[in-house]
């Protein structure tokens, strides 16, 4: 088989620069993700029978629908319902952008469900004891509750973000230009001659981000662990 | 705004026709990656050798790249770097004549053994050690114990997470146009693009994902509510 291990390298480098790319949608949709995720955590634990319905309606459609189909659709579909509403046409728009809002909704279902259950995982000892010292509500939840949770979620957060890197890959197919879109035409522009050492980069560079990610992750535990107080 | 409702009743049922293709290959890869899976769980959480490790390094990079990466590098990398290779040894094997179908296959079941794997560790992990000490001490063989003892208390274990699992593997199938299958995604896509509707053919394979999705997590809900009867969750 030919695989020359200096163009596999050369490739590598040449990849590397669209990682930003990749790291630009994943961080916006995990920020816009955590703002709206918390927002519906907060719904579904709340009094309201009807934010409750919303945030549940949300997070079941959310969670059921696959990635691909959601990014045409968003892709497709916005630009129609902003011209009815506008009622002017919205020309050709960048593609990272439908790429965030997708990657954004589908954080947001899954962050609510990761918030959810980490909240409920804190002892409810926990927040009477804040109350009765003192501290109102929003006091005993920052300084008190958020820590707890915060450890609780880690784990299923730091899968989320490998997750979103993965799912975002898939913005090739409405021309989005990450390392996957690069990788593509790279292979395009040397007629396929060098595709094992392209792909095999990509998938090197994709892998070495997911192990980072892992490492990150336990790294953050112990320290989100030590400033509890516990092991 | 209008949808074309014409173009959407004609085209749920041309795309429901897409829905056995998913089920079928939901199904194999399902049936392949509990085997696996399951095989491969028991290896890792009770041994610490070389095999252990390599299958580490398989988990990790099944579930650290995309699958649209890993595709790309076995349905369109790999048969133009074999066929050449084949034909200089004169193997008379043609790369090019393995359907679609087999790919999506062997691509997704290579995705999913690693996660059906994690499933199970964490389901074995929740099990005493006492237990397989126990069945040796009054006779039952390894194999007799898994069977007896072990495996009906790693389903029940496993039961919210292969929900979640099996969910997923219905939206990864959504993929298998990738490798020219038909199932829902890929009608969808064919006859948006042949009356560019495509918001509304992507609409109704929407509805039906989440609707499949949906009832198999209310299947689950059922299953575990009876289990729940005979067994702490």
């Amino acid at each position: 088989m030919r695989f020359k291990l200096s163009t596999f390298f050369e490739y590598f480098v040449k990849l590397l620069p669209y990682l930003k790319v990749t790291f630009t949608y994943a961080g916006l949709s995990l920020l816009f993700g955590i703002f709206f995720g918390f927002l519906f955590a907060f719904f579904k634990l709340g009094k309201s029978r009807i934010l409750r319905g919303i945030a549940n309606v949300y997070t079941a459609v959310f969670r059921s629908i696959p990635p691909v189909v959601l990014l045409f659709l968003v892709y497709y579909g916005i630009p129609m319902v902003a011209e009815a509403v506008t009622g002017n046409n919205m020309g050709r728009k960048d593609p990272i952008l439908f790429v965030i809002i997708t990657v954004t909704l589908l954080a947001t279902a899954s962050l609510t469900e990761i918030m959810r259950s980490a909240y409920k995982s804190v002892d409810k000892g926990q927040y009477e004891a804040g109350v009765s010292i003192g501290l109102t509500d929003i006091q005993t939840f920052c300084r008190i509750i958020f820590p707890q949770a915060l450890l609780y979620a880690l784990p299923s957060l730091g899968n989320l973000v490998i997750y979103l890197i993965k799912e975002g890959s898939l913005g090739f197919t409405i021309g989005l230009v990450d390392i996957f879109g690069k990788a593509n035409t790279l292979n395009q522009n040397t007629y396929s001659n060098h595709i094992l050492e392209i792909y095999i980069a990509l998938a090197a560079i994709y892998w070495v981000v997911a192990i980072a990610s892992e490492k990150l992750l336990k790294f953050a535990e112990q320290r989100v662990k030590r400033e509890l107080g516990r092991t | 705004m209008s949808l074309n409702t014409e173009f959407i009743y004609n085209t749920f049922f041309l795309v429901l026709k897409g829905v056995p293709v998913t089920f079928k290959i939901v199904g194999v890869v399902l049936l392949i990656s509990l085997l696996f899976g399951f095989l491969f769980a028991v290896i890792r959480t009770n041994s610490n050798g070389i095999i252990s490790k390599i299958l580490g390094v398989y988990v990790s990079f099944a579930r650290g790249t995309p699958v649209m990466v890993q595709i790309y590098l076995i349905y369109t990398a790999l048969p133009t770097v074999l066929a050449p290779y084949f034909k200089e040894k004169g193997i008379g094997f043609d790369v090019y004549s393995i359907k679609g179908m087999t790919y999506a296959y062997f691509i997704f079941s290579f995705g999913m053994i690693p996660v059906m794997s994690e499933m199970f560790r964490g389901a074995l992990g929740a099990i005493d050690k006492g237990q397989l000490e126990a069945a040796k001490a009054i006779g039952l063989s390894v194999l007799q114990g898994y069977r007896r003892i072990i495996l009906p208390q790693a389903i029940v274990n496993s039961l919210p997470v292969l929900c979640t699992n099996i969910t997923g593997l219905v939206k990864l199938s959504s993929l298998a146009f990738a490798v020219s299958v038909f199932e829902i995604m890929g009608i969808a896509k064919t006859e948006g693009a042949k009356f560019t509707c495509y918001v509304e053919a992507y609409l109704i394979i929407a509805v039906l994902y989440v609707a499949i999705n949906l009832g198999i997590e209310v299947i689950f809900k059922v299953i575990e509510k009876r289990i729940r009867l005979y067994h702490p969750l």
